[in-house]
Parts: structure tokens; C-alpha cells; sequence
């Protein structure tokens, strides 16, 4: 008896440590106020749902590859503290608190548009620009990056070993060296020059074998050559001013018809531009006016300040003035490959080789578009061929020229890649090439001061209720109401501080849901210790000493409190599965304070019961006690008569 | 208040007790009615779904709730030139704001609504914004965590009472719950929103609480009902009903009291909204939920159980032996104790007398008792003896001390 005895208030002072370390931790985390989600502090949500394009189920990790890019395009912005995340499976939803930030929205939920253009004319973003960075090479992937690919290659004529080996390593040495010295003394578009030393280099002996396929597969040439001539001389110059230097769009320019301009035409125009001194390419003829327009449109146009993608109308036949991550100015031909024609990229180390380098692989039709660019451009002569520009989202992210035709599809970016930039590269490919589109689901803006209301009217509801609680409790149960009272009170403490440990470390927000659930749990807890009272007092009637009761009433008490309990937490469970959007802070409230008053019947109100037990005031029943006689129904037979029986027995 | 707590004595020794199990017919008779006053509601009126299931943009304007500004802002909507708006609905939402809404727009389209109506006045405006696939999405979910609770739920009763008979009453209650807070919804015309659903779920969280601490006790008291010859299955289970009778509406009231203080708030200070609509759904759901947790899932476990041939044997039994203590005038009758002046008999429950256990010994035996007795014994509830019995030299007083129990065996 006398160790059992002494087990109630060790139990008390555990729990103790528990709150303590708790706030410990909490203060740890340095935050004293719970996040607040956006519907009590404003702001703005967007829900996006993820579609395949080819009608295949979304995966985990291509939504999670969508979740980057949306991120990183919320970033580029300028929008900080968002927060992206998914939900259900195939959808992602980002939070921004603050003012109403709905602007963004199409920006944020619009498809990832890779796709791979060829450069007309180029510009540095300022006279006094410099060149970017180094040199960049492109190999053929499957000759230097790594054995296998070039054993496995089936339609190559496969190379000799030395081959391969010995053309990487010289041509980059030689060509990048080359270009920039002979070109930037004639001219000032010493920008555009470091961009051509970029090379995209094939499969070494392969241009040979393929030759012979040279004319482009994709748009007929015969009709291109007798629609360009004819359009081109209506198209009025002076149109070409009114869009300005913001769009980037360059549908609305001279009305010549740039879907029309064949595939060939605009490989030769790419590599007269990188033969021109003015980085210009020559047009067709029927189109110089139109060209001309476009040329003066990416002279006065203007790249973001940051390096951020601008905002232009990537329409994939038509011609695209835009810019790189370093401000250089492109005029681009309309797209020559899609994005999702790209299998796979990757980065990685070639294996004889010491630098990072980008991988990527086309797939079949786009294999053959893509060989017979690299040939024409291979062959384009001494100045070098033109840039093959990667595109995505309006945006170019490398623009390599090529140093050997390409016939497998797989080609290799390097140059002067870091391990980060070469992620960047490979991941920007990744998503451009996800075969996903984003459908805006829902977007809720919240006004500040709005939120504001709904904030105080759910700490008013909370105390209201909580108010209500304890008033009714003190009033039918008197002395063990406090107990009620105080074991509120412990589960409020931990419940606090377990939202505010959850914010900190998962992020978790509070909603006006989430304040709803933990007031209603306020009843769901009062619950357990109405009926561990109730029991309890069903004993003190049948005639135990309090004592004996409260072990007596808890045993029974206990199976009905935890089965009660668990149907409370499966009904969270279900609820925080199946529940959309903030109604899911309601589920996860409901279920943690559902194991919170677990703990707090088990190690708080128990033991505190146990101890006041033996208190003269609740032991014998006092008035006030809850235990009185008269209260119990049990006139005549007192409480305190039956304890002083119990203790002479005990 | 002391009235009140003596009453849960009173109900616990079963001097005092309502007959739940009994009269089911009754309750079961009332509760048709709602269900089918509500099921009708549902057919007639049909669901009033919230903007989140049909999709659509819903407007919160932070501006003074009078009617001048409804129609202010109501025309600043239609005269934001955009033409897809369609019939805005503007209602007051609180006493500070009004709440539009409009047919699916687009995303700029909404801007320019929320800008016309800063500029028709509000000071703060919030949109939400829900395209028209979602919103079938929405609720499609919703329907499925539906069904799934469901299942989860019997599985969870099964194994819990490892006896389909009380599973089926206890999956019985809950629709009936469900019914019942659909039904309110489809006559009051009130929004269903995902928050409306999510306390629907909640509910069913919340009813089967009460079921299943109401069918502990039947549990308990029916442990051994073969060795009882006092009491039939049915009064065991009506005492454990009675018993925990006080517990439930103790539980009730605490769980309502916040939901009313979150509705209440929520209405007074927000109008519309997440608050209103969850609590609503709880408080109409919690109400029904104690309902019948005492006058559906206990009586129709027990009616169920009743089929079992051992239950039948056994309560033929105790009322063949209780049949030939009534005829023995001098074990006849009970106690006199004066329930029925105590208790107010309102909420359909009746009260009657507990019939003498059938050890008792000489008593006051009133004519009127002998009827009860005889007419409608499978209803009484005779005290609980055995309990009684180990309260051991302690004598007794019934209030009003106007008879002492006799010592038992």
C-alpha cells in the first residue's frame, strides 16, 4: 500500500518534466506564437491540380519534380516566405501570406514550356555587358560520358574506340579558343560570341552515314518556299514598334508567316547569323522586313534587372525574342523540338572526363529533327555553326553550338558546369520535359483585416466555450470540478505547446478549422473525466471508501476512455485523410488533442484524484466536494463514516 | 443541483428508472418520423451545396452589412464588365461584411470583381475561388471518407464488442444521426460546405462515443445474465442504460456547450463561414447522436439479442419465477418508493416503479403494483440486488426514509 501510495505523486511530477521539456523545446525553436494559417493572418492559395499529358496516373515523383518548379517559380516572383506543398496525390498547393498576391497566379500554374529553338540574332543585355562565363562544350553523350551507352547504341555505326576520345578532347580546345578571338575584334556583340563557343558536339563518324537524310523530315519544302515570298511583301514594318519591347511575342510583328518558314531555312538562317558580324542572321527572302522588325524588337528589348525568366508569349511556331539568365537578348526561330520530346537528362561527371557535364536524350521523331540540325550546322563552315537554344519557360538556359553531328539523340552539355550548375541545367531540362499541366483548382485570397475578425472571433469561441465548460463542470461536480478545471488546464498547456513544436518543426499552421477542432475537443476531453467521475462516484454508492473507489472506478473507467478515445482519433484519422484543404487543420487538432487527453486522464487527472483522495476535504466528503452524501443520493450513509471504516480496516 | 445528483443515484440503483428498452416501439416510432420528415426533406429540397462542391467564386466584402450596401455592391459586381458573373447573390455575412457569389470565373476575372468592389467601398475584400471540376472533386471525396468511416467503423465495432448485434445497432444509430443532420440541413436551406462534411464526419466520431460507452455498461451488467433470476437481459440492459444515463447527458451537455459557443461566436461575429457551418453540423449531430444512443442503438442491440434462444429461455425463466413471487402474497410488491414525484417524466421517458427483487421480504404491497407487476413485467426494473447485497451491514434509507430496505440475503 505504501509504495503504491506514493506512485500518484511521482507520476505528477513526470508529467511535469514532460510540459517543461516540451516549453523547452518550444523555446528552443524561439517561437512563442503558433503559424498561423492564411485564413487568420491574409493572403493568398492556389490549388493546383497535376494532369498527365498522356492521360497516365501522376506519380509521387513527378509531382514532387513539379513541386520544384512551381517553387522556383513562385521564388523568381520576388514573393518570399511561400510555401509550396502537395496534397492528395496529384495536387500542390501554395500559400503566400500577405496581401493578395492573386497576380501570380497564371504565372505560377501555367505548364512547363521547354522547348528547343535555334538562334536567329543575339544581343548583349548592355553595351557595357561582359561575357557571362566560359566556355561551354557539348559532347555526344554516348562517346564520352560513360562506356555503356555507346556499346548499347544500336543504329550508330559504331565508332572506333580512338575516335570518340580523341574528338572531345580536341575540339573543345580548339574552337572555343577560336571563335572568340577572330570574332569580338570586328565587333562589339562580344556576348553573343561567348554563347557560341557553347558546343553541342554528335556522335563522331556518324554525320557521314546519315548525310544522305539531310532534308528536314518535319516540314514539307516545298510549300515553304512559295508561301514565304508571297506573304512577306504585305507585312507593313510599321506595325512592328506597337508591341514594344516588353512582349516577347512576336506573333503580332510583321504579318509574314513565320509557321510557314521550313525547317532548313531556319538552320540557315541560324548559321548565317553565327557568320554575321552583327550576330544577325539573314532571312529568306520575302521575310527581310519582317525580320528586320524583329531584329529592332530584340534590340530595344529589355531583360529583367535579377536574371529572372521574362514574361513573354512562348508560342511554339512563332518566332521568340527573349533572354538568358544573364541578360543576353535572343531573337529565337519558332520551336524545332518540344520539351516533352526529351526523354531524360541527368548530370554527372563523363567518365574520362574531370568536369560536370548535362546528359539528355531525345526521343525517336525528335532524334531525327535533332540530327538534322547538328549536321546542317556542322557543316555550316569555318565561322562555326549556329545556337541551338534551350528554352524553358520563356527563358533560355544554354544556347551551345554544335561541333559534331548528333544521329542518336543523345547528346552532352559541358563546359565550365560546377556540380550546382549542372543540376540546375539538368533539373530545368527534367521539368520542362514533365509530362504534366496544371489546372487551377481554386484560389482563395484572404484580406488581411478580414482574416483579422476571424482570428478574434475564434479565440473568443475558444474562451466562451472553454468558459461554458468550466462553469458547468464546477457546478454539478463542485471540488472535483477543479480537477476538471486543472486537467483543462494541463491539456491546454501541452496542446499549446505541441502546436507550437509542430509548427516549428513540421510546419504546421493553425487554422480557423484548427481552432474550431481544438474547442470542440475541450468537450471531447471533459468527456474522459465525466466518465471517470461518473464511475468513480458509481463506487462511492456501492459503498467503497473514496480511496477504494477511485482504483476501483478507474479500472472500469480506463477501457471506456480509451476505446471512447480511439474512435475519436480514427474518426481525425479518416477525416485528415479524405478532408480538402484547411478543414484538414480541424482533423489534425480533433487527433491531437484526442492523444493528448490520453496522457492527460492517465498521468494527470488520475494521479491528482488518487492524491486528493486522501485529503480530508474529498476523502470525507465534504460539502463542497462532489462527494457529499446528500450529492451522491446517499443520505444517511456517509462518505466519511465509510473511509473511516476503510482506513480502520486498511 | 442536489436534486439533480440524487436523481443519478436513484438511476443507478434503479429505483428510479426510465424504461428505454421497453418502449422501443415508441422511440422507434418517433425517430421513423424524423428520419422520414428528414429523408423527404432531402428528396423535396434537395442539398443547398456550397460554392466549394459546385464551384465558383464566393466574395467577402469587409463593409457595413446594411441592405444599401448588398445592392451597392451587387451592382458594382454586375457592372465590373465581367459578363460571366451571372446573377450575383449578395447576403450579409456578420455585421461587418457581405458575402457575393458569382458562376466560375477566371482568375483575372475574379481580381476585377474583388477591385470593383474595393472601389464600390469595402475596405478588405477575400475571394475564394473554386473551378467547377474541383468542386465535384471535392465532394466526390468527401462521399468517400464517408463510406470509408463507415467501414472502418463497423470493423472498429466489431472487433470491439465482438458481437454483430451490437454493431448492427450501433452502424444503426449512426445513420440515423446522419439522417436526421441531412435532413435539418435540406429544411433549412443552410450551405453544405467541406466543413459541413467534415463535422458530419465528426459526428459519427462523436455518436459512437456515446454508443459505445452506453454499450460498456449494457456489456457489464449483462456479463452473466444466465445466472441472474431476478432480472431479464432486457432489464439488465435498461438498468445499464438508467446507469449511465446521467453520464450521457453530462458528456452531452459538455461537448455541446463549446459547439454552441463556436456557432454562436461565429454567427455574432463572422456570419458564414467554417465556424458556423462545422458547428452547426456538430450541434444538430451530437443532439441526435445522445438521442439515440439511449433510445435506438440500446433497445434494437437488446431486441436483437433477444432472438438469441438463451435469452429467450432465461427471461422466461425470471418472469415464470417472478409470475409465482407476484402470486405469493406475501412477497408481493416492492419498495414504495416515490419516483415518479421526484423525476419529471418529460422526454417521453416514463417512470415506473421498480419491482421488488425476489428476495425482498415483507414489504407494502399497493394493489396498484400488482398490475405493473403483472400487466407489464417484461418492462419493470427491479433494483439491483445483487449489488445491494454487497453493500453488506450498511442499512439503506430510500429518500424520503420513509421504509427501510431490508437487508438483503
Amino acid at each position: 500500500m505504501a509504495t503504491k501510495a506514493s506512485r500518484p505523486g511521482r507520476v505528477l511530477v513526470v508529467l511535469g518534466l514532460v510540459i517543461l521539456a516540451l516549453y523547452g523545446g518550444a523555446a528552443a525553436a524561439g517561437n512563442w506564437k503558433p503559424r498561423l494559417g492564411l485564413d487568420l493572418q491574409g493572403g493568398t492559395r492556389i490549388t493546383l491540380q497535376a494532369k498527365a499529358l498522356n492521360g497516365q496516373s501522376v506519380s509521387t515523383d513527378k509531382l514532387n519534380e513539379a513541386k520544384g518548379i512551381i517553387e522556383q517559380r513562385v521564388n523568381g516572383t520576388g514573393v518570399s516566405e511561400a510555401a509550396v506543398s502537395t496534397q492528395g496525390g496529384d495536387q500542390i498547393i501554395v500559400e503566400i501570406p500577405g496581401q493578395d498576391r492573386q497576380g501570380i497566379v497564371d504565372q505560377v500554374g501555367r505548364t512547363a514550356q521547354l522547348r528547343f529553338r535555334l538562334v536567329w540574332a543575339s544581343a548583349p543585355g548592355s553595351p557595357t555587358g561582359t561575357i557571362p562565363q566560359t566556355p561551354l562544350i557539348i559532347k555526344p553523350t554516348s562517346s564520352a560520358s560513360s562506356p555503356p551507352p555507346t556499346s548499347v547504341a544500336p543504329t550508330s555505326v559504331a565508332p572506333t574506340s580512338g575516335a570518340p576520345t580523341t574528338k572531345p578532347t580536341t575540339k573543345p580546345t580548339t574552337k572555343p579558343t577560336a571563335k572568340p578571338t577572330s570574332k569580338p575584334s570586328t565587333k562589339p556583340t562580344a556576348k553573343n560570341r561567348a554563347a557560341s563557343a557553347w558546343m553541342l558536339r554528335g556522335k563522331p563518324g556518324k554525320p557521314k552515314t546519315t548525310k544522305p537524310t539531310k532534308p528536314a523530315p518535319t516540314s514539307g519544302p516545298t510549300t515553304a518556299p512559295t508561301s514565304g515570298p508571297t506573304t512577306a511583301p504585305t507585312s507593313g514594318p510599321t506595325t512592328a514598334p506597337t508591341s514594344g519591347p516588353t512582349g516577347g511575342a512576336t506573333s503580332g510583328t510583321p504579318s509574314s508567316d513565320w509557321s510557314k518558314v521550313t525547317l532548313d531555312q531556319s538552320v540557315a538562317i541560324s548559321n548565317s547569323a553565327a557568320q554575321s558580324a552583327t550576330g544577325s542572321g539573314t532571312p529568306p527572302s520575302g521575310y527581310e522586313a519582317a525580320f528586320g522588325a524583329l531584329t529592332a524588337k530584340m534590340g530595344s528589348f529589355v531583360c529583367p534587372a535579377s536574371g529572372a525568366a521574362p514574361i513573354v508569349n512562348d508560342i511554339p511556331d512563332q518566332p521568340l525574342i527573349t533572354c538568358d539568365t544573364n541578360g543576353t537578348r535572343f531573337l529565337l526561330s519558332p520551336a524545332v523540338i518540344e520539351g516533352t520530346d526529351l526523354n531524360s537528362a541527368s548530370a554527372g561527371i563523363p567518365q574520362n572526363g574531370v568536369s560536370w557535364a548535362v546528359n539528355l536524350a531525345l526521343n525517336g521523331t525528335a532524334t531525327d529533327v535533332f540530327a538534322n540540325i547538328s549536321q546542317q550546322m556542322v557543316q555550316s563552315g569555318a565561322g562555326g555553326g549556329g545556337l541551338f537554344a534551350i528554352v524553358l519557360d520563356g527563358q533560355v538556359i544554354s544556347a551551345p553550338g554544335f561541333t559534331s553531328a548528333i544521329n542518336d539523340g543523345n547528346a552532352q552539355i559541358t563546359g565550365n558546369f560546377n556540380q550546382d550548375s549542372a543540376n540546375a541545367l539538368a533539373n530545368s531540362l527534367k521539368y520542362g520535359a514533365l509530362p504534366l499541366t496544371f489546372e487551377i483548382n481554386g484560389v482563395t485570397v484572404e484580406g488581411p483585416s478580414l482574416a483579422g475578425s476571424s482570428l478574434k472571433a475564434g479565440i473568443l469561441a475558444g474562451l466562451v466555450g472553454l468558459a461554458l465548460v468550466v462553469v458547468y463542470c464546477l457546478f454539478y461536480y463542485r471540488g472535483l470540478g477543479l480537477v476538471v478545471v486543472a486537467s483543462l488546464v494541463v491539456a491546454a498547456s501541452i496542446t499549446y505547446a505541441c502546436v507550437l513544436l509542430l509548427g516549428a518543426s513540421l510546419g504546421f499552421t493553425l487554422t480557423l478549422p484548427g481552432i474550431a477542432g481544438l474547442i470542440v475537443a475541450v468537450g471531447i476531453t471533459a468527456d474522459s473525466f465525466i466518465v471517470f467521475f461518473e464511475r468513480l462516484r458509481d463506487e462511492v454508492r456501492d459503498g467503497k471508501s473514496l480511496r477504494l473507489a477511485v482504483e476501483a472506478g478507474w479500472r472500469r473507467a480506463r477501457t471506456t476512455i480509451l476505446a471512447a478515445d480511439a474512435v475519436s482519433f480514427l474518426a481525425a484519422l479518416v477525416l485528415y485523410i479524405f478532408a480538402i484543404g484547411v478543414v484538414r487543420g480541424f482533423a489534425f487538432a480533433l487527433g491531437l488533442t484526442t492523444i493528448i487527453d490520453v496522457f492527460v486522464v492517465f498521468l494527470f487527472t488520475k494521479p491528482l484524484v488518487s492524491l486528493l483522495a486522501r485529503t480530508r476535504f474529498f476523502g470525507q466528503g465534504h460539502r463542497l466536494s462532489g462527494f457529499d452524501a446528500r450529492h451522491l443520493g446517499i443520505e444517511g450513509r456517509n462518505v466519511s463514516q465509510m473511509a473511516r471504516l476503510a482506513r480502520k480496516g486498511s | 443541483m442536489g436534486k439533480l445528483a440524487s436523481v443519478g443515484q436513484q438511476l443507478y440503483s434503479g429505483r428510479v428508472s426510465f424504461d428505454f428498452v421497453g418502449r422501443r416501439k415508441l422511440w422507434y416510432a418517433i425517430s421513423g418520423m424524423i428520419v422520414l420528415f428528414a429523408i423527404s426533406g432531402l428528396l423535396v429540397r434537395g442539398i443547398n451545396e456550397g460554392v466549394e462542391f459546385k464551384g465558383g467564386v464566393e466574395f467577402t466584402a469587409k463593409i457595413a452589412a446594411t441592405q444599401d450596401n448588398v445592392s451597392k455592391l451587387t451592382d458594382a459586381v454586375a457592372g465590373s464588365g465581367v459578363p460571366e458573373v451571372g446573377d450575383p447573390v449578395a447576403t450579409t455575412s456578420g455585421s461587418d461584411a457581405i458575402r457575393i457569389s458569382t458562376k466560375p470565373l477566371t482568375s483575372d476575372q475574379s481580381q476585377q470583381v474583388a477591385t470593383a468592389l474595393k472601389s464600390a467601398g469595402a475596405t478588405d475584400v477575400s475571394t475564394n475561388l473554386i473551378g467547377p471540376s474541383w468542386g465535384k472533386q471535392v465532394a466526390d471525396k468527401a462521399l468517400l471518407g464517408l463510406v470509408v468511416f463507415l467501414v472502418l467503423v463497423v470493423m472498429f465495432i466489431w472487433a470491439y464488442f465482438r458481437e454483430w448485434k451490437m454493431s448492427v445497432a450501433a452502424i444503426v444509430a449512426l445513420a440515423h444521426d446522419l439522417v436526421i443532420t441531412v435532413g435539418v440541413y435540406a429544411w433549412s436551406g443552410f450551405e453544405v460546405t467541406p466543413a459541413t462534411v467534415t463535422g458530419l464526419l465528426t459526428i459519427l466520431g462523436f455518436s459512437l462515443y456515446d454508443t459505445v460507452v452506453v454499450f460498456d455498461k449494457v456489456r457489464e451488467n449483462t456479463r452473466k445474465f444466465e445466472n441472474s433470476t431476478t432480472r431479464t437481459y432486457s432489464e439488465s440492459a435498461n438498468l445499464a442504460v438508467n446507469q449511465t444515463l446521467v453520464r450521457s447527458i453530462n458528456t452531452t451537455i459538455t461537448a455541446l456547450l463549446p459547439v454552441a459557443a463556436i456557432l454562436v461566436v461565429g454567427i455574432v461575429v463572422l456570419g458564414t463561414g467554417p465556424l458556423k457551418d462545422l458547428s452547426l453540423a456538430l450541434l444538430v449531430g451530437m443532439a441526435a447522436g445522445a438521442y439515440s444512443s439511449i433510445f435506438i442503438a440500446t433497445p434494437l442491440a437488446v431486441q436483437l439479442k433477444g432472438l438469441e434462444p438463451a435469452v429467450r429461455a432465461h427471461t422466461k425463466r425470471v418472469l415464470a419465477r417472478r409470475g409465482r413471487l407476484v402470486a405469493a402474497p406475501v412477497a408481493a410488491g416492492g419498495p414504495g418508493v416515490g419516483g415518479t414525484g421526484d423525476v419529471d417524466s418529460g422526454g417521453g421517458g416514463t417512470v415506473v416503479p421498480a419491482p421488488a427483487g425476489a428476495s425482498t421480504s415483507a414489504r407494502r404491497a399497493t394493489p396498484s403494483r400488482r398490475v405493473v407487476d403483472s400487466a407489464a413485467a417484461k418492462r419493470t426494473q427491479p433494483q439491483r440486488s445483487a449489488r445491494s447485497a454487497r453493500t453488506g451491514s450498511t442499512a439503506r434509507t430510500p429518500r424520503g426514509g420513509s421504509s427501510t430496505r431490508p437487508k438483503k440475503r
